[in-house]
């Protein structure tokens, strides 16, 4: 009687453990992606191959997902493949982790084995390929901002509680720059000098987003440009384009120093710092633009803590006065 | 039968053709190396397969399913494009040098690769939302509307102008360049890297639906290019000698002009501006033989289906996972040659 009990346990034992096994391999889900495709994709991938390094892999590595191939860049100098900001923001690299890097190589994509590929509308042109490889969710970068960009990843890689997490820890940094600073009374711009043009964006991707969300105003000549888009100008229009506060970047993966970018504001116009009144009142803050531009919370919280230090607590210049 | 020539008799001597000996060797050796690139093409690439698995793969018995998608989805069809993509590119060169009698012409000179690449650019830049496997459809269309205006700008009421259609080729591609570029300065960032990706001509994407549209597309003009061998050798005589031999000029240059434009055409909508194939092929199978013009035509197709084989090849395997569209390789090859073009040109000019 006892043996009959036994192996009537073991057997639906044994079924429990194959059927939840096979549930856990075999669990998928519809989803639409943002060309409009419904994909069966895994409930909880174990391999993703993300296709862009600064706007899909960061993100996931910041969601807690080590994606196993990503695109990336390589250095010029000395051939090295990297993930943009990657050691910066996440301390994560392809020569530290398991990611390896599989550009748009379908051959090497296909090596790695995913179960789901992310990609934006850039890459549509090998979709078909790549879903005969797993199933391709597309990305479509001017349809969402970049918060919308984390949610879908982390719905993709179920882990939405992490980027709750994220979000509140972001929330609070914005709220420690209002308990601070009067931000409705501050005007701020971010410039981008380049080929003796001045880039502006409106905004400046996450040190954007924190300046937006912080409540600071921008000049009437950057809110005058569409939201997501970049305009560009010529020295004659600098002086509108001064604010109490100007920030500036500098590319940290091409090894630029703030010099660069100072000798290509002189590019625009020599002695350029004579002409913006946040310059001359030392009211001009430099950042590395990997912290500045990258789709990430750490770049965020940079950003934000940026803001906070140099601007809170220090009298200042207002404009015009 | 003599020594340098031999003579293939078909349906009891009905059709006889002298076929030059010399000429028919390198045909005989491109056509291995085209093999043998065939071969190594589709032995050698990031993902690791042995020689057994890819000839199980194509035997239709292996199992592992990345093994055929890399054999039968990745590799196959990019390197049939190739062949067929350098095949077209280089006989409209072969056609527009001959009817320009301008040894510098290609097809980017009549606006096909401009006409593509503004249409396809302001697909991707202004019209973002457009689908894109309409984009092919709108290169062919940028294309024809493009080399069309040429024609028609270049043509007058007396007869064709070889110069004029070289000269309004020039400036309308050089306007429709500047507008390009416009829009690649001005344009969304990631949508003007995706164009660029694009006017790199990638054979990266090709797919067995492409590879059929282009085996159609040479199984039609390339026979028609053929049969028009005979009047091209005439026209090599110039306009007047050719007319004294009874040769209908403006047909034939029309018809000409027309199917260099529907080779290149297609070819460029299938994977984007292929720069210097054209330019390069007519010459290369020049400066290895001497012969009439339906084996220079047979030569130069061969030499170009290997070159873009080759490229493709190169910029996919050389520097991988980093992919290397094959326009940039053709490039690299065709400039250095441009120049040595032009140089010798010069040499022969001084002597």
């Amino acid at each position: 009687m006892n043996k009959i009990i036994l192996k009537t346990i073991a057997a639906i034992g044994f079924a429990a453990i194959t059927s939840f096994s096979f549930a856990q391999a075999s669990d998928m889900r519809q989803i639409k992606d943002d060309v409009g495709r419904d994909l069966q994709v895994p409930v909880s991938p174990t391999a993703i191959v993300a296709l862009h390094d600064s706007m899909l892999t960061l993100p996931l590595i910041e969601l807690g997902v080590l994606p196993v191939g990503s695109d990336g860049r390589t250095d010029k100098a000395t051939g090295r493949n990297f993930i943009r900001a990657g050691k910066s923001l996440t301390g994560i690299d392809f020569d530290n982790s398991s990611i390896k890097y599989v550009s748009s190589d379908l051959e090497k994509i296909a090596a790695v084995k995913p179960d789901l590929i992310i990609i934006s509308t850039g890459d549509q042109d090998i979709l078909d390929k790549l879903q005969a490889i797993a199933p391709t969710f597309v990305i479509d970068y001017d349809k969402r901002t970049r918060i919308q960009i984390f949610e879908i990843l982390a719905e993709l890689s179920n882990t939405v509680a992490k980027l709750d997490t994220l979000k509140t820890r972001y929330n609070q940094q914005i709220q420690d720059i209002k308990n601070v600073i009067d931000t409705q009374n501050i005007t701020v711009n971010v410039m981008q000098p380049s080929k003796g043009k001045i880039l502006v964006w409106n905004s400046y991707f996450s040190l954007g987003k924190v300046l937006r969300d912080a409540g600071f105003k921008f000049p009437k000549i950057v809110n005058e440009i569409k939201p997501g888009e970049r305009a560009q100008f010529s020295a004659e229009k600098l002086q509108e384009l001064d604010a109490d506060y100007i920030f500036v970047t500098y590319r940290t993966d091409r090894n630029h120093t703030p010099q660069n970018t100072v000798a290509d504001f002189e590019d625009v116009i020599p002695n350029f710092c004579n002409y913006l009144k946040a310059c001359r009142e030392n009211q001009m803050l430099v950042m590395p633009r990997e912290a500045a531009s990258s789709n990430s919370f750490t770049a965020l919280g940079l950003s934000a803590f940026t803001v906070l230090t140099h601007i809170s607590g220090n009298p200042y210049k207002k404009l015009g006065k | 039968m003599s020594n340098t020539h031999f003579t293939l008799r078909l349906l009891n001597e009905s059709i006889a053709l002298k076929l030059p000996k010399f000429a028919l060797i390198i045909i005989l050796i491109i056509c291995i190396m085209i093999v043998f690139m065939i071969v190594w093409s589709l032995n050698i690439g990031s993902f690791n397969l042995s020689f057994q698995s890819v000839y199980d793969t194509l035997k239709g018995t292996e199992t592992d399913k990345a093994a055929n998608n890399v054999v039968w989805l990745f590799r196959f069809p990019r390197t049939l494009a190739a062949i067929l993509v350098g095949i077209m590119m280089a006989l409209s060169g072969a056609a527009l040098q001959n009817v320009t009698r301008n040894g510098l012409a290609d097809p980017s000179l009549i606006g096909i690769s401009q006409g593509a690449a503004l249409a396809v650019v302001a697909s991707i830049i202004v019209f973002p939302e457009i689908d894109i496997n309409l984009r092919p459809w709108l290169a062919l269309a940028g294309s024809l509307i493009v080399a069309a205006t040429i024609q028609w700008l270049s043509f007058d009421d007396k007869a064709s102008n070889s110069l004029k259609l070289i000269l309004f080729g020039i400036g309308v591609s050089a306007f429709l360049s500047s507008i390009t570029t416009a829009m690649l300065t001005y344009g969304d960032i990631y949508n003007a890297s995706s164009a660029l990706a694009w006017l790199a001509g990638s054979i990266n994407a090709t797919n067995w639906f492409d590879v059929k549209l282009l085996s159609i597309a040479v199984l039609i003009l390339v026979p028609l290019l053929l049969i028009l061998s005979r009047l091209m050798a005439t026209l090599r005589l110039g306009e007047i000698s050719a007319i004294s031999l009874g040769v209908p000029i403006k047909f034939v240059k029309y018809a000409l002009i027309s199917l260099a434009v529907a080779l290149a055409a297609i070819a460029t909508s299938v994977v984007g501006p292929l720069g210097f194939v054209g330019l390069v092929a007519p010459h290369l199978a020049r400066l290895l033989t001497r012969s009439n013009v339906a084996i220079h035509l047979i030569l130069t197709a061969l030499i170009g289906g290997l070159l873009v084989l080759v490229a493709d090849f190169a910029g996919r395997a050389l520097f991988a996972p980093l992919q290397i569209p094959a326009g940039i390789v053709t490039e690299i090859i065709g400039v250095p040659f441009l120049i040595f073009l032009l140089l010798s040109q010069r040499r022969k000019l001084n002597k």
